[in-house]
């Protein structure tokens, strides 16, 4: 037998023997006042018994004397001794039971006066009666009196014995309670006792064991700086700490290993995402270039084979006509590379802008001039006359955003030809607005108009790369501004460019692109 | 003047001792009044509830007179002291009778019956008033006649007389045995004399100072009973001589008469053994004067000269005598 099962052993033992002694004392104590009450209760009863029956047997007697003493009518000696007989013997037996069943003091006086009066009325009532010959019968007021007077003691017995059986009765209650009292404080006692004897125990047994687990917590949690106490203990509980401490050896290596492979796979990870994100903006720049490229790549077949077909009936006019739409395609495919071309420097991280004192106004105005002798569907209504004349920029990078805007304008609102340009200022703000009353943009796409490549739902069937805004956004923000947008479904857009007048920083910014 | 204090020191001393002494006298007067406790039995008669019962039976069985008109309770009913509340009782002939009837009460105490004593038993007295032709006119062998032919009667005389059954002797031991148990009832006096001080009014013991002292009632209405079982004149006027005819040769017994007791005297009017007196203001009235004036008259009898607060007292005093219920219930007779 182990040193800890034999110590479970001796408690299980010790708690049986307690329980056992526990018992046979509470059995005693209950049986003892139990058989006080049952004692006391009978005796009770009894006396209240008897000191009835000793009224009902006085009152036949009584009631045979005034039929007998009336002399209204015959009443046999043969029927006197029948009632008085019988009823006497009750009576006496009453007396003799009261007399072993006496429940104070003060009833075993009252019996004693009872037993006289009784003797003298008995007399009475047995020379009245003719029971006992006598030659000087009592006269009514002596039997009267005898009676009257047993009466009375008969009356008080009564009373006595039932308001003493009651007294009795709930002190035997009392007693019972008190004794309930004792044996439930000895059971208390026991208990405490048991309780404390049981706390010891498990003291010696669980505080290791909760020293342990704390120490096994603190060790999930990665916690190796741990301390094992009692690990010389020899019973089972110094095994167990010394087998905890192996395994804290055994997670010290493991952890160390451990982080060695996150950081390993971290890296992994990181260039994993790294290369799917330029694998996805490989794929979507080639499926939207193809598609580009095509558009002016089959104006300029179409136009070449015209020419071709047709070259001997062809006009000067003709011919001019053909050159300008494959001119015309030329040059949006390089407006196309040109744009690929930035795009490439922003994936690559080195768009960057150098802003110098720059004639803002003037470069404003000019653009306005440039787009609006480019466009002949469209006007440009310009007023410009809120902004300031100097401003730190890069002029070619605004350049490149105002001309994207109204670009946009244009291309945006076919049939809408009407295009505001307004510029103005406001808290530290250079604020250049272009509205158009074209399309607009769905509320759910505007916040993601500035994405790369993001073509919003109204621009269908209109040819585009999802470039331009974005490039817009970074030259921005690399200016230290923002771009405001309005927008409204079939109602047309307004973008704003809000630049600081303070001096933006020449400094190249790392590029979040937000994919 | 101190001969003055002197006298009047002793005199106050004498008057303290003096009336120390009256109330122990007065204490030992009430004493001569307890009440007996037992009814005494003659030794030939002893008492059965049985025979009692067949006693007071044939009292009041109407069978026992001639014309069956007349029973015992006749003349001495319950209800006014066992006698009739008119001068003398009325017999069987519609006569007034000479006498009054006399009470029954106590009738076991009394040493000698009829008004004149002739009776020493009250079974021979019984006979008297039963076959008196003026009275109850009864003849005793069809009386027995008459009971014979009564099953319960006869059953309970079997029984109670084994050999006798129904005769003159068992008829008249039967009646006299009911009459020893009339017994006067407990009166305020009685419970007086038992120590309880509220039952009599003050009037009504100074009346018994009087009874006791100058009234002189006390000479012949002795004791518990207030009857001496003697036979006095008392000056009252009558032709009838009473025990005089018993005791020709005794001057005293002319026109003498037994005492009656006092028990129960207010139901019991008219008054004296003629009843010529209806109240007892007369009676009083009687004694204090002292009657008439003749050779036979009891030396106890002599003016009183009582005061008219005496003779209140007096009255008072002898209407404690009086119980304040009567219990007698009438026997349901066989046929």
């Amino acid at each position: 037998m182990t040193s800890m099962s034999r110590k479970i052993f001796i408690s299980i033992v010790g708690s049986l023997f307690l329980g056992l002694l526990l018992s046979v004392l509470v059995l005693h104590q209950a049986q003892k006042g139990n058989n006080t009450t049952v004692e006391v209760t009978r005796k009770a009863f009894k006396a209240v018994e008897y000191s009835q029956d000793l009224r009902k047997n006085f009152l036949i007697i009584e009631r045979l004397d005034k039929r007998v003493l009336a002399m209204s009518s015959f009443v046999s000696h043969e029927e006197i001794v029948s009632i008085f007989n019988p009823a006497k013997q009750q009576f006496m037996k009453a007396i003799t039971g009261l007399k072993q069943n006496i429940l104070s003091p003060k009833m075993a006086h009252m019996i004693e006066k009872l037993e006289t009066a009784k003797d003298i009325w008995l007399k009475d009532s047995e020379i009245l009666l003719g029971l006992k010959p006598s030659f000087f019968i009592p006269t009514m007021e002596k039997y009267n009196r005898s009676k009257n007077n047993l009466a009375t003691l008969i009356n008080e017995m009564q009373k006595l014995a039932a308001n003493d059986a009651t007294w009795i009765s709930r002190k035997a209650q009392a007693d019972v309670s008190s004794s309930l009292f004792t044996t439930f404080s000895i059971a208390m006692l026991a208990a405490l006792a048991g309780s404390f004897a049981a706390y010891l125990l498990a003291r010696g047994l669980s505080k290791p064991l909760v020293n342990l687990v704390a120490t096994a917590e603190q060790l999930v949690t990665g916690d190796t700086s741990v301390k094992f106490a009692q690990a010389d203990r020899k019973d089972e509980i110094g095994a167990v700490v010394r087998a905890v401490a192996n395994f804290r050896d055994g997670i010290i290596q493991k952890l160390s290993l451990q982080e060695q492979l996150a950081e390993q796979a971290e890296a992994l990870q990181e260039a994993l995402a790294q290369e799917k994100h330029l694998n996805k903006l490989q794929r979507e720049f080639v499926s939207m270039a193809s598609h580009e490229f095509r558009t002016p790549l089959a104006i300029i077949d179409s136009s070449a084979r015209r020419l071709e077909k047709r070259k001997d009936k062809l006009t000067p006019q003709d011919i001019e006509t053909r050159t300008d739409k494959i001119r015309n395609a030329v040059s949006r495919m390089m407006t196309l590379v040109e744009s690929t071309l930035d795009a490439a420097k922003a994936d690559n991280g080195k768009l960057s802008i150098n802003p110098k004192e720059t004639k803002f106004k003037d470069l404003v105005d000019h653009i306005c001039e440039r787009q609006n002798d480019l466009y002949t569907t469209h006007n440009i209504s310009s007023d410009t006359q809120g902004l300031p004349s100097n401003l730190n920029v890069d002029g070619s990078a605004i350049d490149q955003v105002i001309t994207n805007l109204l670009s946009n304008a244009v291309k945006y609102a076919p049939g809408c030809p009407d295009i505001f340009l307004k510029g103005w200022q406001e808290q530290g703000q250079v604020r250049i607005s272009v509205q158009d009353f074209g399309l607009g943009i769905d509320e759910d796409d505007l916040p993601k108009v500035f994405g790369r490549f993001f073509r919003a739902k109204t621009s269908t069937g209109i040819p585009g790369t999802g470039i331009g805004l974005n490039l817009v956004n970074q030259l921005v923000e690399l200016h230290g501004g923002i771009i405001e947008l309005e927008s409204k479904a079939g109602v047309g857009s307004t973008f704003t460019l809000c630049l600081p007048i303070e001096a933006a920083q020449s400094q190249e910014q790392p590029l979040n692109f937000a994919i | 003047m101190q001969k003055f204090l002197t006298g009047l020191f002793f005199l106050t001393l004498f008057g303290l001792s003096s009336s120390n002494l009256l109330a122990q006298e007065s204490e030992q007067l009430k004493q001569q009044y307890k009440r007996p406790l037992e009814i005494p039995f003659p030794v030939n008669a002893p008492y059965s509830p049985q025979l009692a019962t067949l006693g007071k039976m044939l009292f009041f069985d109407p069978r026992l007179s001639g014309n069956k008109d007349l029973n015992c309770a006749s003349c001495h009913n319950p209800s006014f002291g066992y006698e009739v509340p008119i001068k003398t009782p009325i017999g069987t002939t519609k006569t007034p009778l000479d006498r009054q009837a006399p009470t029954l009460l106590n009738i076991a105490w009394v040493t000698s019956l009829f008004w004149d004593g002739r009776a020493l038993t009250l079974e021979k007295q019984a006979e008297g008033p039963i076959t008196a032709k003026v009275e109850m006119a009864g003849k005793f062998d069809i009386i027995i006649e008459r009971l014979e032919e009564i099953s319960e009667y006869e059953k309970w005389f079997k029984k109670l007389f084994p050999q006798k059954g129904i005769a003159k002797d068992t008829i008249l031991t039967a009646i006299a045995t009911y009459e020893r148990t009339i017994v006067s009832e407990w009166a305020p006096f009685d419970r007086w004399v038992e120590g309880d001080e509220a039952a009599l009014s003050p009037a009504q013991k100074r009346g018994f100072e009087v009874f006791n002292g100058p009234g002189k009632c006390a000479s012949c209405h002795t004791g518990w009973l207030f009857a001496d079982n003697q036979f006095h004149d008392i000056g009252l006027s009558t032709t009838d001589i009473g025990r005089g005819k018993i005791e020709p040769n005794n001057v005293f017994a002319q026109h003498g008469f037994k005492t009656p007791t006092l028990r129960e005297l207010t139901h019991r009017a008219p008054y004296m053994h003629n009843g010529s007196l209806t109240t007892l203001q007369d009676v009083i009235e009687l004694y204090n004067s002292g009657g008439i004036k003749r050779i036979s008259r009891s030396p106890l009898i002599t003016p009183l000269n009582l005061s008219k607060q005496q003779k209140s007292d007096l009255i008072a005093f002898l209407k404690s005598l009086t119980a304040e219920r009567n219990n007698v219930t009438m026997p349901i007779l066989p046929n």
